[in-house]
């Protein structure tokens, strides 16, 4: 390379994009992860809503809900298993871990305290 | 708007379909409003609406007695034949016999009993990717090639060629879906000059489905010589068999049954095609469940051996498949000029080993996308059909990133990685100093920051440059790739038209060797001391595993030989069992640890070796020391 010929110049700053991509990419993943997260998480406080005021609507007479039962069991489904597959690594990975059991057991709770008496149509057919 | 002359290629699979077009001289796999490049081949009717693709299998678990699929098995068949008779009680939506002994489904739609037959089922589907296409293009479509399986009959042809045109499609030609692959490799242009015929093997495992065909090839005229495979064998074989070795964990640690918990399951099998696709590319995945089943966390670590060994009767059913095939053809493997991968499963590198192996370490094609190989060649035969000329000689894409120094020896990516060449990339830049007259372009290539620790390719100057202050100057520098791999880097001024450029040879840029060598090297220089620490621990770890399911296999041989002495064979058999058992549950275990491990299980095994590795194509040592060198690289 010639001392006359000077480098070419990117319009961006050059300098700092180096420097800075990695860490920007570290936080970048976590603050995903916790977007994923919390979108979830307004998901399944809706549906768990909806499963208590399937419970006092009916309250007895079940057949009329089992279908409302089965769409809110099955929305409730689909979001954890969203949260299945959030990934997460170092710290961020310990406390997700910790808030899908959490999850998970409470989303448990919900389905099983629906105290309907349901047949799984749908589960069964799981490819 | 021009009038636009284009006709599509469409992949209509039992599973999923894709759809692709040929224009500006490559191939366009066509996305899905979804994002998808492939739409499931699914048609839902609710009691308001009729969904088809993503829409479908999105709402599935809620409506399955109305959620129609696999319909490429019903299509073109009568309600009697046995295959559909077998294919029956695995559907949740109901079949019964139509017309003319033709099956067809019945859903409610609308509040009403309705009944559909393949064609018009699949006919929804076809319409659904001509839309698609048609968004894409921004211009009607009508022309298509539409592809089948190689062993379909004419009525089964008949029948798709007619739920085409009730899509109001122009069908070109019904194709065979093995030669659509070998067209996509351009395989039907190789053997151009020779009048001796060819013969290629395409192996095809999709999602539900594995087909062998058999292909000779003759002065550009394919031939399907002889087919074979299993209808129902696919990627989700391998998902089931990894959730029953995983329900089994559970209960081995917990003694708990998820069975009977289809929450847990469904959990599970999801987790379990994640892990999947993961170990195409990692050694090894960590499936976590947190509160599985009552209240319980689930782990397990899978590795790529163990995964292998699950599906090990799978995979040799497969390879069974392709030696029956050629044995039925009388075709000899060494006379198999080419092997074309299609199908999502042909990711596995097990079996694409096993396939190398058994064609005694040729080449396979596998360049192109398998879930798009056989839309890709619907597509060039379509584009072929409308009478366009075709120049594709290469599908490949670009190992490393390439682009050019800017300020502060950073490298700045023009072409990232991957990308498929032919490309064409323009980005501008500017000077960095007051009346710059002259401005000096490297080019280099690789994934690093800083220049110097990418490689090389050249540079030149760019001269003539009116005076102007900083930055006020603006220069196009454009990376032009061709279809043979070569780079031409081009730099011009925009006002003056002041222009300069450098070609890189083929082999620099397109050429494996040097690159993965350069590749293996900046990823080395990566990993910190640390790292280096735990890859040594997995790779020892994983030859550990590697070498004691070898044992295991080689005892089982041995047994059924009966050379041996059995007690020597079941004392082995047992320290064998007890060291994969070891190994699964110490993921942490310590290098030393580990060493004296192998080296006792070595010793135990050295009469085992001794008698029986002269059948065998690899002997001990050069074995392991080949498995250490694929874990680095």
């Amino acid at each position: 390379m010639t001392s006359s010929c000077a480098k070419v110049i990117l319009l961006e700053d050059p300098a700092s994009k180096g420097r800075k991509l990695e860490e920007m990419r570290r936080n970048e993943d976590i603050a995903k992860a916790c977007k994923k997260v919390a979108a979830v998480r307004v998901e399944v406080d809706k549906l768990s809503e909806q499963v208590s005021a399937v419970e006092t609507t009916v309250s007895g007479r079940t057949k009329v809900a089992d279908q409302d039962f089965v769409v809110i069991k099955e929305m409730l489904m689909v979001q954890l298993l969203k949260l299945d597959g959030i990934e997460a690594e170092g710290e961020a990975k310990l406390k997700l871990a910790s808030y899908r059991h959490k999850m998970h057991s409470e989303a448990e709770h919900v389905v099983s305290s629906g105290n309907i008496t349901m047949q799984n149509v749908g589960y069964e057919h799981s490819q | 708007m021009a009038k636009q002359n284009k006709a599509i290629g469409i992949d209509l699979g039992t599973c999923n379909s894709c759809v692709a077009v040929y224009q500006q001289k490559r191939v366009h796999i066509i996305e899905n409003e979804a994002g998808s490049k492939t739409t499931p081949s699914m048609v839902a009717f609710t009691s308001a609406e009729r969904l088809i693709g993503e829409a479908a299998k999105n709402q599935f678990m809620l409506n399955p007695q109305n959620t129609v699929f696999d319909i490429k098995r019903l299509i073109g068949r009568r309600f009697k034949d046995d295959t559909v008779q077998r294919d029956l009680g695995l559907w949740p939506f109901r079949v019964v016999r139509g017309k003319k002994k033709k099956p067809m489904v019945e859903v409610e739609f609308k509040g009403f009993t309705r009944k559909f037959s393949a064609e018009e089922i699949s006919c929804m589907i076809l319409w659904k990717l001509k839309k698609t296409s048609e968004t894409f293009l921004k211009a009607k479509v009508r022309d298509a090639v539409i592809t089948v399986p190689a062993y379909f009959s004419d009525a089964q042809r008949q029948a798709t060629r007619d739920a085409a045109t009730i899509a109001g499609l122009n069908v070109l030609q019904i194709m065979n879906e093995p030669i659509a692959a070998a067209i996509a490799y351009g395989l039907d242009n190789k053997s151009n000059s020779s009048s001796q015929a060819k013969f290629i093997l395409v192996f095809d495992l999709g999602g539900g489905t594995f087909d062998i065909s058999l292909l000779s090839i003759k002065k550009n005229v394919f031939k399907v010589v002889a087919t074979d495979g299993d209808s129902h064998l696919g990627g989700s074989d391998f998902d089931n068999n990894l959730v029953d070795y995983c329900s089994q964990k559970f209960k081995q640690k917990y003694n708990g049954d998820i069975s009977r918990n289809p929450r847990a399951l469904r959990r599970l099998l999801t987790a379990c095609e994640r892990a999947k696709k993961c170990l195409s590319s990692a050694m090894e995945t960590v499936i976590e469940l947190e509160s599985l089943s009552e209240d319980k966390d689930f782990r397990i670590t899978i590795t790529r051996t163990q995964f292998e060994e699950l599906n090990m009767e799978l995979f040799q059913k497969c390879i069974k498949s392709v030696d029956k095939c050629l044995a039925g053809a009388k075709v000899l493997r060494s006379e198999v000029e080419d092997v074309v991968l299609v199908g999502g499963s042909t990711r596995i590198p097990k079996l694409r080993q096993m396939i190398q192996r058994f064609f005694r370490g040729k080449e396979l094609c596998n360049a192109i996308n398998p879930d798009e190989a056989v839309a890709y060649g619907a597509a060039v035969q379509a584009a072929v059909l409308i009478g366009h000329r075709i120049d594709l000689t290469v599908m490949d894409v670009t190992p490393l990133s390439l682009g050019i120094d800017v300020e502060g020896d950073l490298m700045d990516v023009v072409v990232p990685k991957n990308t498929s060449i032919p490309t064409r990339k323009e980005v501008l830049y500017t000077t960095s100093l007051d009346n710059q007259a002259i401005i000096n372009i490297s080019v280099f290539q690789g994934e690093r920051a800083h220049v110097e620790d990418n490689y090389y390719l050249g540079e030149f100057t760019l001269s003539g440059i009116p005076a102007a202050p900083r930055g006020e100057v603006s220069i196009a520098v454009c990376f032009e790739i061709d279809g043979s791999g070569i780079l031409k880097v081009s730099a011009e001024h925009k006002n003056t038209g002041v222009r300069s450029e450098i070609v890189v040879n083929s082999e620099d840029v397109g050429g494996l060797s040097k690159e993965e060598m350069e590749r293996a090297l900046i990823d080395a220089e990566r990993f910190e001391v640390e790292d280096e620490e735990i890859k040594k621990i997995t790779v020892k770890r994983l030859d550990f595993e590697k070498y004691s399911y070898k044992m295991r296999e080689r005892v089982r041989q041995e047994k059924l030989k009966g050379l041996m002495d059995m007690d020597e064979i079941e004392n082995i058999e047992k320290y064998v069992k007890e060291a994969i058992e070891w190994a699964e549950g110490h993921d942490d275990a310590e290098c030393e640890k580990l060493d004296e491990k192998m080296q006792e299980l070595k010793t135990i095994c050295n009469a085992l070796v001794w008698t029986s590795c002269t059948d065998s194509d690899d002997s001990q040592g050069s074995h392991s020391d080949k498995e250490e060198s694929e874990v680095e690289s």
